[in-house]
């Protein structure tokens, strides 16, 4: 695959482990450059020809997805590309763009670019809270036409060749989720942090993905050899056949140690003590889990429901559409439980249909049960299912941001209302689900001892739970060097939440990425947890870890880390104890 | 001339696919279909204009049809709207 062209090596931020070896296809979503040239009088009817001719061009093109996105995707989405072709045979769109082409004697690119940008600027000016999808629309619609006059080809996936790497400025989740069917095996991009939805997306489906590379679209060109190496977050464009050897090495050792863990599936999660320990998978999309099951997981501890809403957007999922899901995950996970959030839509997630207005301040803003609460029937019909889903099944129902006691007491007086008006209708359902908490927000940790007394199980959510205690966003690179899970508040709280769920007799279990980092586990186990909750993948590291330690010799350890001052110090100590336990199994040998 | 006074009654009001939907039925009749609001008449074939025309649920629209078919085409659309687009359950 190596050719004449320089290697040449961009460094960015490793967002998906992994490596691979591919050819290039770039998506475009970024604007295409267009540039201003004047015409000569006798050009202008000729240019106008050339605009009606890319016009029709264009058109052909979205009609052409149109039909493919409704033999892959279904009707119901595939009209969004109806209102992209109406566009380019409206007469007052094209009107306007050849006046101006006439008017101003200019190339019928820069038209429709300065056309598109007054368009873009009314529908912003709009009082609407859809403005923002209207001009999505019309952006893709001038891409279509910018490319149709540029005479660049547009990109069909249903054609792209095995082991594409695509290379984009961004890519929004549902790109994402429509891309990994395909043949895609990994993602360069330019923007887009750690814990994007597109990141989570990437790692649990084991796709490498490389971001912030800057300028990586503008430098490669499609059908160029690319590598991706996802943990250093590195590109090689044009590698050398040296490169390409070293990283087909790196992939042959990737796909054995693959194996080994893959051996760890057998062998049980206990200490070497005998103490048991659960260790579930998060999962989003119901493709995981094959995965989930590949890698052991003893159930599913959290499947993130919002990611459902992500793959129909901009269409609300129906009651049939969530009971499908949820009763082919639990019928696939049986008979290991399976614990469904609801949706944790609002924040800076997806929730432009959902939400009428823009929020200054979305991440402490209506999101999570907030939301779903404030949208009794978008929430109905979630429950509906799960109700339904339940039946002879060991579904768990978890509540996503709950701050206060009330939101629980408001969630149970819906929940019975649901029941009492399912009862009526004759449906069949399980009324009998375990409902549980995240514990995700400070003020939920501080009073985990009374949301204890009134739910079947607390999940601990440590990604928001660190960010909001430390008020730190961990993609804001200023601060990021703030986010630090062993932080003393944070090891504070996790103590009390434990307690809190032990004196209450209900199951606890942690599904943040605290959960899945091996260095964490002597002090979480130390302290009590039990349970733990990881994307699969990280499933059989955490059980070799766990199996070499012993609980008798654990609270100790998490008593001496919570006597620690500071999250270095308490780094230094795990490192270390861990560092001594390998020595003295070595010496063992 | 007939002029009648609609609700948009569906969520997200004359949204894209909303429009796309309303853009084609209107253009299987023959007559001059146009949506006033707020002092702005906009051609009932034409999405852009039913875009920036950005009626929200909850506006009120003035549809008016002129032509041969007038009547038909006016019972269509009023229809279209009054059935959320057939967009909702």
């Amino acid at each position: 695959m190596s050719d004449s062209q320089q290697p040449q090596v961009l460094d960015g931020l490793g967002v998906s482990p992994g490596v691979a070896i591919g050819r290039a296809v770039c998506i475009e979503n970024e604007a295409l450059e267009v540039y201003r040239f004047p015409l000569p009088a006798d050009s202008v009817e000729p240019e106008i020809d050339r605009l009606r001719e890319a016009t029709q061009r264009a058109r052909s093109e979205i009609l052409a997805t149109r039909a493919r996105a409704e033999e892959e995707l279904g009707s119901e989405l595939a009209a969004i590309f109806d209102a992209q072709a109406l566009l380019l045979s409206d007469t007052a769109l094209l009107s306007r763009v050849e006046t101006r082409v006439r008017n101003e004697r200019v190339n019928a690119e820069w038209a429709v670019h300065k056309e598109a940008d007054e368009l873009t600027r009314q529908f912003e000016e709009l009082d609407d809270e859809h403005f923002s999808t209207r001009s999505d629309d019309l952006r893709d619609v001038v891409r279509h036409l910018l490319r149709a006059l540029q005479g660049v080809a547009h990109h069909d996936l249903a054609e792209m060749g095995e082991q594409v790497i695509i290379v984009a400025h961004d890519l929004t989740p549902s790109e994402a989720v429509r891309l990994v069917r395909q043949h895609v095996v990994a993602f360069a991009l330019e923007t887009g942090g750690q814990t994007s939805h597109t990141a989570i997306i990437a790692r649990d489906l084991n796709i490498p993905l490389a971001s912030g590379l800057t300028g990586v679209t503008r430098l490669v060109t499609d059908d160029d050899p690319v590598i991706v190496d996802g943990s250093a977050g590195r590109v090689i464009l044009h590698p050398s056949s040296a490169q390409l050897d070293e990283y087909s090495l790196r992939r042959t050792a990737i796909d054995k140690r693959e194996s080994e863990m893959l051996a760890m599936q057998l062998l049980p999660a206990v200490t070497r003590d005998g103490i048991a320990i659960d260790l579930m998978a998060n999962i989003d999309l119901n493709e995981e889990i094959v995965d989930a099951k590949r890698f052991g997981a003893a159930g599913v501890g959290l499947y993130r429901s919002e990611f459902l809403y992500i793959e129909r957007s901009p269409n609300l999922p129906s009651e049939e559409d969530h009971f499908k899901t949820y009763r082919h995950l639990v019928d696939e996970m049986a008979p290991h439980p399976v614990v469904i959030r609801t949706y944790d839509l609002g924040g800076r997630k997806l929730a432009r249909d959902v939400m009428d207005t823009e929020e200054e301040n979305p991440v402490l803003g209506l999101r999570g049960i907030r939301l779903t609460l404030a949208r009794p029937q978008i929430f109905r019909t979630q429950l509906r299912a799960l109700y339904r889903a339940a039946v002879d099944r060991d579904l768990w129902i978890l509540l996503p941001m709950i701050s206060n006691l009330d939101e629980v007491r408001q969630f149970k007086a819906f929940a019975a209302k649901i029941q009492a008006e399912m009862l009526r209708d004759g449906a069949e359902f399980n009324p009998d689900c375990k409902l549980g908490v995240m514990i995700e927000v400070p003020s939920a940790a501080m009073i985990a001892d009374l949301l204890a007394t009134e739910v079947d199980f607390l999940s601990i959510g440590t990604n928001d739970l660190i960010q909001y205690s430390l008020a730190v966003d961990r993609n804001n690179e200023h601060v990021s060097y703030l986010y630090r899970p062993l932080h003393p508040a944070i090891l504070r709280m996790l103590k009390f939440v434990l307690q809190s769920a032990r004196t209450a007799g209900i199951d606890v279990s942690m599904c943040g990425e605290m959960a899945s980092d091996p260095l964490y586990s002597p002090v979480l186990l130390g302290m009590g947890l039990r349970s733990l909750s990881v994307t699969s993948r990280a499933i059989p590291e955490l059980k070799s870890q766990i199996r070499q330690l012993s609980m008798s010799e654990l609270e100790s350890v998490a008593d001496e880390c919570l006597s620690l001052s500071t999250a270095a110090q308490v780094e230094a100590y795990l490192e270390e104890f861990l560092e001594d336990k390998s020595v003295t199994e070595q010496s063992a040998r | 001339m007939i002029e009648r006074d609609v609700e948009i009654v569906n969520r997200l009001g004359l949204h894209a696919r909303a429009a796309a939907k309303l853009v084609h039925l209107a253009s299987k009749y023959r007559s001059n279909i146009s949506l006033a609001m707020n002092g702005e008449v906009i051609d009932a074939k034409s999405i852009l204009g039913i875009l920036l025309l950005a009626a929200a649920q909850g506006s009120r629209v003035l549809v008016r049809c002129e032509g041969d078919d007038e009547k038909d085409a006016m019972a269509a659309v009023t229809g279209l709207i009054a059935n959320r687009f057939e967009e909702e359950s």
